[in-house]
């Protein structure tokens, strides 16, 4: 088989926030690192999605935080089962590597000369920093620009890698497919980092990029690496609904919410959130909003397009001017038609972030040798509920150290694998590819990807039940039969997408799989996963983690105690 | 909800080097929704399985990849609402 092939020191796979700065740290020790990107470098991801929050506790706006009120409100906001090893280091690091983005380039908003740091739901005091509500493009932007002036690093943009093959000691392999013209790349490296994000495309409403589909989870997990906390998606309880809001990001309408004096109601008028929980806006995390807002609409009080209402009209033009003044965010929604002094905005529950992902220790590193991770794959970070503005500065740690230490790795490679595994691979893809271009049948991938969005959204939304599980098991099952021998992509090699979307289709049938297992496995409710029929949390039982790893054609699962080393729960 | 259904018309300037040798002007049509974006439209159902578009945050101008040409603007497929044009 002839493909190019490129040899180097570490391969990051998955090239938004987490994989630059994967890159940059991973260059400081290695001679030739490669990144491989699914669309473009620099823009595709979700990174670049992140509107507002960054969270470190620099204790600029108030003097009394510090690393260690961050460590207490994130496991307390990740409901205990965070791994508290993981999350002290992130909340001692997160302040150097925002700093660091600031020496790459990077504006922020200041307040007397320092990063200004704003309040966010969860947190105990203010530590959000932030610039004009483009947060993500502004750090994603100052990543890929210091990516493309470190000489070590070469970038693979709309390359995609669908194998990937770990070889202990040795070389490893992953292979590629380059988008433009369907052609493989092999990569050859010492070590492999993935840093390819969440999957939260599996679920009908969404908030994340169109490529966010699980890939490096689903890679990873059949390279026997050990996933965890696969059973918590966050849901975000205020996303735009109706009106569309182009230009201001999915999560748009939440800036109304933490902002002062935003009502939350139903249908009918009633400001259910004040009677649950009489501080909400700051208290209530993002688990506990979705799932009461969903009950609303569960229970008949919903607005027409299946929201609630979030309304700022009862307050004085000049307060509402005032208020929303960053990021033109007043003006901007005005341009666009929608004038938030007269009408209240539906909003709706979208899902947002994986907490789970692959079980790795403070290095990065996985139970496979050579194979790291950092990032939205990665779990321990956010335990069951992720706080708000916890991952853009999560990314950056766990990032860096993936790099970092996967460039180690691979000093200590002895060198060539076994090529035998890529040629064998490089046929079994390149007839895979023809078969579904030779189908006949009219199952077509992007029907598949609305079906699983479809099952997933009803069978592992926000409110679960053991029953809707297990059914959606069923129909999730039956869907990888029938794509086994109806999948069909359109003949042509050049810039095909439906290539991508077949390959993409079959990591999220895996990842939802894997959701629906764990989910199941864990008969309480805690955090981002809540269940009708075991509707409250039981530390007793389950102050763990489902850690789960592929065995054989099955998936094997297990729990893990918590260590509570740092904190333990309160009561 | 509408009874009658709208469509919506697309025109499209295409070139397919594997198939023709020069480009050509391919139609589709769509239902018609309302607050359904350009990009929205290019992926109802991937339009033309084989038409080929970049696209990422579906968001509005954050990942900025789907710039394209529409009726002689260049703007952002995700940005703009597939309105009725023009053109057609």
């Amino acid at each position: 088989m002839n493909a190019e092939v490129i040899d180097c020191d570490v391969l990051i796979i998955g090239g938004g926030g987490a994989g630059a700065m994967a890159a940059i740290w991973a260059s400081k020790e290695a001679k030739q690192v490669a990144l491989v990107e699914k669309g473009v470098f620099g823009k595709a991801g979700c990174t670049v999605m992140g509107a507002f929050s960054m969270c470190a506790a620099f204790g600029y706006s108030d003097p009394a935080d510090n690393p260690r009120r961050h460590f207490e409100d994130t496991i307390r906001g990740g409901k205990f089962i965070n791994r508290q090893d993981l999350v002290d280091l992130y909340t001692r690091e997160a302040p150097d590597r925002v700093m660091e983005l600031v020496s790459y380039g990077a504006h922020f908003d200041l307040e007397n000369g320092r990063l200004h740091q704003a309040m966010m739901e969860g947190h105990s005091l203010p530590r959000a920093c932030h610039y004009d509500r483009r947060t993500g493009p502004m750090i994603m932007g100052t990543l890929a620009r210091q990516v493309r002036k470190t000489q070590a690093v070469r970038v693979f943009e709309e390359v995609v890698i669908i194998d990937i093959k770990m070889n202990a000691a040795d070389s490893h392999y992953a292979i590629g497919v380059r988008w433009a013209d369907t052609k493989f790349i092999v990569f050859q490296a010492k070590a492999i980092a993935v840093t390819t994000g969440g999957g939260a495309q599996v679920y009908k409403n969404n908030t994340t990029s169109l490529d966010n589909t699980g890939d490096g989870i689903s890679l990873m997990f059949e390279a026997g690496v050990e996933l965890s906390d696969m059973e918590f998606v966050q849901f975000y309880p205020t996303t735009v609904c109706s009106p569309k809001l182009p230009g201001l990001g999915p999560t748009a309408t939440a800036f109304l919410r933490l902002r002062t004096g935003a009502r939350l109601y139903n249908a009918r008028g009633e400001n259910f959130m004040d009677q649950e929980m009489p501080g909400w806006r700051f208290q209530a995390t993002r688990d506990r909003l979705s799932q009461a807002i969903y009950r609303e609409i569960a229970e008949g009080r919903g607005t027409p397009n299946n929201g609630v209402y979030l309304d700022i009209t009862h307050l004085p033009l000049e307060t509402i001017r005032k208020e929303y003044e960053i990021g033109n965010y007043y003006k901007k929604l005005l341009s666009i038609g929608v004038d938030i002094s007269r009408r209240p905005i539906e909003t709706k529950v979208s899902a947002h972030f994986f907490m789970g992902g692959a079980r790795v220790n403070e290095r990065g590193e996985t139970n496979i040798p050579g194979l790291f991770a950092g990032g939205e794959s990665v779990s321990g970070y956010h335990g069951a509920n992720r706080l708000g503005g916890n991952a853009l500065s999560e990314i950056l740690v766990s990032g860096s150290r993936a790099g970092q230490y996967a460039a180690i790795w691979a000093g200590s490679c002895r060198g060539q694998g076994e090529r035998k595994w890529v040629d064998a691979r490089l046929s079994a893809w390149e007839e895979k590819i023809l078969e579904w271009q030779g189908r006949k049948s009219d199952l077509r991938a992007i029907e598949g990807k609305r079906k699983i969005q479809e099952i997933m959204w009803e069978s592992a939304g926000v409110v679960r039940d053991g029953a809707k599980m297990e059914k959606g098991l069923g129909l999730l099952a039956d869907l990888e039969e029938e794509t086994k021998t109806r999948l069909t992509v359109t003949p042509g090699k050049k810039f095909n997408r439906e290539i991508l979307d077949a390959l993409e289709l079959s990591h999220m049938i895996r990842i939802s799989t894997i959701i629906l297992r764990s989910a199941l496995m864990r008969r309480e409710s805690r955090g981002a996963h809540y269940r009708l029929d075991f509707p409250f949390p039981d530390n007793k039982e389950w102050l763990a983690n489902i850690v789960l790893q592929k065995s054989g054609e099955d998936i094997s699962l297990r729990t893990e105690k918590v260590l509570l080393t740092h904190m333990v729960p309160e009561e | 909800m509408m009874t009658t259904e709208e469509v919506c018309r697309i025109k499209i300037l295409s070139f397919d080097s594997e198939r023709v040798p020069s480009s050509f002007i391919q139609g589709y049509e769509i239902p018609f929704q309302k607050e359904n974006t350009i990009l929205d439209s290019l992926y109802y159902k991937h339009v033309d399985p084989i038409l080929a578009f970049r696209g990422s945050c579906f968001a509005g101008g954050w990942c900025n990849v789907c710039a394209v040409r529409v009726n002689g603007r260049s703007l952002l497929a995700c940005k703009h609402f597939a309105g009725k044009g023009d053109d057609n």
